[in-house]
């Protein structure tokens, strides 16, 4: 499984999910999150996050490589590394791996992102050392033969063909992620390229594999009903045995952006495609920027200006023009790198891509030059105080959490800390939204069913 | 009795785990019956419930009534407008949704324990006096219009239909339960409420309530929400459609590089004997690296995933399975499904894997129940199909009942591929409509 591109998330409960990722938590008023955090000998992190919410725990392991660390003609690596992860080791074949985690009713899987690759177990909780023991046998010990790897190269370009050619959105936000990032790692999809993935070999895994599978480079977090004491002990006898191989290497720093963020267009026509819309993506300071108020300042505004039905744009194109059926934004700004933001407006049947992208920049000029007020970031901050809860009743999402927080810039603490939002005025929000989503900052994508309803709108 | 607890303590002893929640099951002083779990870990109340007719009761070329009214009920309430509405439910971090489902209409509602007597009025006012104002009609058509013309091009909707058509021809259950952008039109605003009188009802309502309440709270608040319904409502009748008993194979031409396959065929009804059996007999062939996994994604890498698993409805039991892969294999593929069906049916599964199976599925049970939602969700499914208050910790041991040969013998009914239904849909190389 891999992290691709975001689909077009709708809904509100989704919106208000999203800005609780991409915002970290108060400890007064919610159940605190105890974290425990130490480092074994040979480098490798653990982080424990206990909460009796039912006998069930979430571990992970989570490595610093993903997509970002592929090179050229090699797309898709990490990604099909992740697959072959599964083939097993001597001690624990695949058969063995499967049916161990079958009589335990576990929930085991893995996905690739551009910046980590993350393999994750959801099992009953008197059953820790049975999952470290797995996962620190196969961060050293993966066998693989090409009876294995082929078959397996096959599945990823189903998975490719799954995922992107067989349907519109798919290509549509490669080209999205390609004008905005242009040669940049974050610009290549995380799955890869179909003529690279079709090339991949067992030794470009396996050299990977060496090079960044070690204890060095991975952090195990674990959520749920886990005991802080033998948690400890099963942390330093499975994982803390393992040796670091002289010949893997910390992953090299990504490059700077070589593409300006420019006023842009473009546009993809499909038959199939099931729900047209237009979509303006901005480039935005990730959330470990050093400037890290801009990145909530700018959370803030996405849930005020464009949170469905009744933000403000919706209240707009939705409610009064009754142009548009849905508009919502997507943050992808959890990154190491520069992150972005998108917008989106779906038209009502019978209105044109057109007539919504004019009615979307005129109502984004307005609130930009208009600004938020008091009154709307005081709800907004409420309304996310309030929603944290939901975080807090799930294991998993905290496990999430914190090891993405802690695959960006190791500052796990901060994944929880809502003081970032009490920071936030009406002009840090209002500032950081003209520096980014000025008019000539973004990528406008028109997203139609055929080439007529396009009607020249990717052109100025 | 004693054989019971035995089995039960074996169970605790092979699993690790034990569901040690209490449901209590009352009815309250208005007659409304309760499922409820007190649980004060985290301070959230959840509640789910369920009114016993769905979009069955949709008038023909109506159809999409009970789902306009299922997004309707957000839009405005007593003398509240739906902006109104919803910024109280937002304010509140209240999360409120309904669904209607083709036998049912049902609602979901969370909020944190503070916030409860807000997310209660709320729900009161949505239920027993929404405005159904004819501008907020108007606005959710057009979504709804937009979401039915999605579904004409997504393979996975127009493939289960053309399955459904194939399966029970001419059968209520075939209606598209979200509308069509015809019947889409033709509604009113009179055949909306005319849709809630019979369906937003007090008569066999089901209410779950899990979370951080005590239970003179949660019989107070139920008696407020649904106690003042009417107590009419009958849900629609449906008769079970014939099971399937002919092959057939359906290939609609899509332009696209993958061929998507939808198969199915027939299921148990939901109160057979053979329920668990099927269920143990569906984990090993399509369940998670199951014999369907195993011979067409790892040894053959024909597919990303492929499933089969349990499709019903309140009267119609069927299994669905589905998998992509490329057009020029598609038809390899079909043959490699058969294949396994036939090999199941006529040879069996084996000792090992209905041990391995029933292990995963009795483990994994608990993860129903890992938060408030899931266990006041998973209980109202409990609720609605007349199951007993303390299924969750008799359901392993059913599992445990269940025996290789009557497994055997439900495979030989239900996996015979000549009762297989396939749809197409792409460009599939070697397959062709039969």
């Amino acid at each position: 499984l891999t992290n691709i591109c975001s689909p077009l998330l709708r809904g509100i409960a989704t919106m208000l999910m999203l800005l609780a990722i991409a915002l970290p938590a108060r400890a007064q008023d919610q159940p605190a999150i105890a974290i425990t955090d130490f480092t074994l000998g040979n480098g490798l992190r653990v982080i424990l996050l206990p909460s009796k919410r039912a006998p069930l725990i979430s571990h992970s392991v989570w490595y610093r490589v993903g997509a970002t660390d592929e090179f050229a003609g090699k797309t898709g690596l990490a990604h099909f590394l992740e697959h072959l992860m599964f083939k097993g080791t001597k001690k624990f074949p695949r058969t063995k791996f499967d049916s161990l985690m079958k009589a335990n009713g576990a929930y085991s899987n893995a996905f690739t992102t551009n910046d980590y690759t993350v393999y994750l177990q959801r099992i009953a909780s008197d059953q820790l050392a049975l999952v470290m023991e797995l996962e620190a046998d196969r961060m050293k010990n993966l066998v693989l033969t090409e009876a294995d790897v082929l078959p397996e190269r096959d599945v990823v370009r189903q998975e490719r063909l799954q995922r992107i050619e067989n349907d519109p959105t798919g290509p549509f936000w490669e080209k999205v992620s390609a004008a905005i990032y242009g040669s940049h790692p974050y610009g290549r999809p995380t799955i890869g390229l179909m003529a690279d993935v079709e090339k991949l070999t067992m030794d470009d895994a396996l050299n990977f594999y060496r090079l960044y599978y070690q204890p060095q480079n991975a952090v195990v977090v674990i959520a749920g009903d886990v005991d802080v004491a033998v948690a400890k002990g099963l942390a330093e006898k499975f994982y803390g045995q393992i040796a670091n191989d002289a010949s893997s290497r910390p992953r090299a720093e990504l490059p700077p952006l070589d593409v300006k963020p420019v006023d842009k267009r473009l546009e993809l026509s499909d038959s199939r495609v099931q729900s047209p819309y237009v979509v303006a993506t901005y480039l935005v300071p990730s959330v470990i920027d050093p400037a890290t108020e801009e990145a909530t300042a700018l959370s803030f505004f996405a849930e005020i200006f464009a949170s469905g039905i009744d933000s403000k744009l919706g209240q707009d194109v939705i409610l009064n023009q009754k142009l548009a059926a849905d508009a919502g934004y997507i943050f992808n700004n959890d990154t190491r790198g520069p992150g972005s933001m998108s917008i989106y407006v779906v038209p009502n049947p019978g209105r044109s891509l057109k007539e919504v992208e004019t009615a979307f920049r005129a109502a984004l000029a307005r609130q930009l030059q208009d600004g938020v007020t008091q009154q709307d970031l005081d709800r907004t901050r409420k309304r996310a105080y309030g929603n944290l809860v939901y975080d807090y009743d799930s294991a998993d999402g905290i496990m999430r959490k914190a090891g993405q927080r802690a695959m960006l810039d190791g500052a796990v603490a901060k994944a929880f800390d809502t003081r970032d939002w009490e920071r936030v005025t009406v002009d840090t929000v209002n500032a950081a939204a003209r520096k980014y989503l000025a008019a000539d900052r973004g990528t406008l994508a028109f997203l139609a069913r055929n080439a007529a309803d396009l009607d020249g709108a990717a052109k100025q | 009795m004693t054989r019971m607890f035995i089995a039960c303590l074996l169970l605790i002893l092979a699993s690790a785990q034990c569901l040690a929640f209490e449901v209590e099951s009352f009815t309250t002083p208005k007659g409304i019956h309760v499922w409820h779990v007190a649980d004060n870990t985290i301070p959230l109340v959840s509640m789910d419930f369920a009114f016993a007719s769905g979009t069955l009761t949709d008038a023909q070329g109506k159809e999409g009534t009970t789902y306009l009214l299922s997004q309707l009920l957000d839009e405005g309430a007593g003398s509240m407008s739906g902006e109104a509405f919803r910024e109280l439910r937002d304010d509140n971090a209240v999360r409120l949704r309904f669904n209607a489902a083709a036998d049912y209409f049902t609602g979901s509602l969370q909020t944190p324990t503070a916030n409860s007597a807000v997310a209660f009025n709320l729900l009161r006012i949505a239920l027993t006096d929404p405005q159904i104002a004819p501008d907020a009609l108007e606005r959710v058509r057009q979504q709804a219009i937009v979401s039915a013309q999605g579904r004409s091009n997504s393979p996975y909707e127009v493939a289960i239909f053309a399955a459904g058509i194939i399966a029970m021809p001419g059968h209520p259950y075939l209606r598209f339960s979200q509308g069509d952008e015809t019947s889409l039109q033709a509604i009113t605003r009179d055949d909306v409420l005319a849709v809630r009188d019979r369906i937003i009802t007090r008569k066999d309502v089901k209410v779950t309530v899990v979370g951080d309440i005590a239970r003179a709270d949660v019989e107070a608040a139920v008696d407020r929400i649904f106690g003042s319904l009417p107590e009419t409502g009958e849900p629609v009748g449906v008769e079970s459609p014939a099971t399937i008993s002919t092959p057939a194979t359906k290939v609609l031409a899509w332009d696209m590089p993958q061929t998507f396959l939808l198969f199915g065929s027939n299921a148990v009804p939901d109160n057979s004997p053979d329920y668990r059996n099927e269920q143990v007999l569906l984990q090993i062939v399509g369940g998670e690296n199951g014999r369907l996994t195993q011979e067409l994604r790892e040894k053959r890498g024909l597919t990303y995933g492929v499933s089969l698993g349990r499709y019903a409805f309140r009267k119609a039991f069927f299994s669905l399975g589905a998998m992509g892969v490329e057009n020029a294999r598609a038809g390899e593929a079909l043959s490699v499904l058969r294949d396994v069906l036939r090999k199941v049916a006529e040879n069996g599964v084996t000792q090992d894997e209905v041990d391995q199976a029933k292990l995963y599925l009795k483990g994994s049970f608990a993860f129903n129940f890992e938060t408030s939602g899931a266990t006041s969700g998973t209980l109202l499914t409990y609720m609605t199909y007349g199951l007993p208050p303390d299924h969750h910790k008799k359901r392993n041991v059913e599992v445990d009942a269940a025996r290789l040969e009557d497994i055997n013998s439900v495979a030989k009914r239900l996996l015979d591929p000549q009762k297989l239904i396939v749809v197409a849909i792409g460009k599939p190389v070697g397959i062709e409509a039969k």
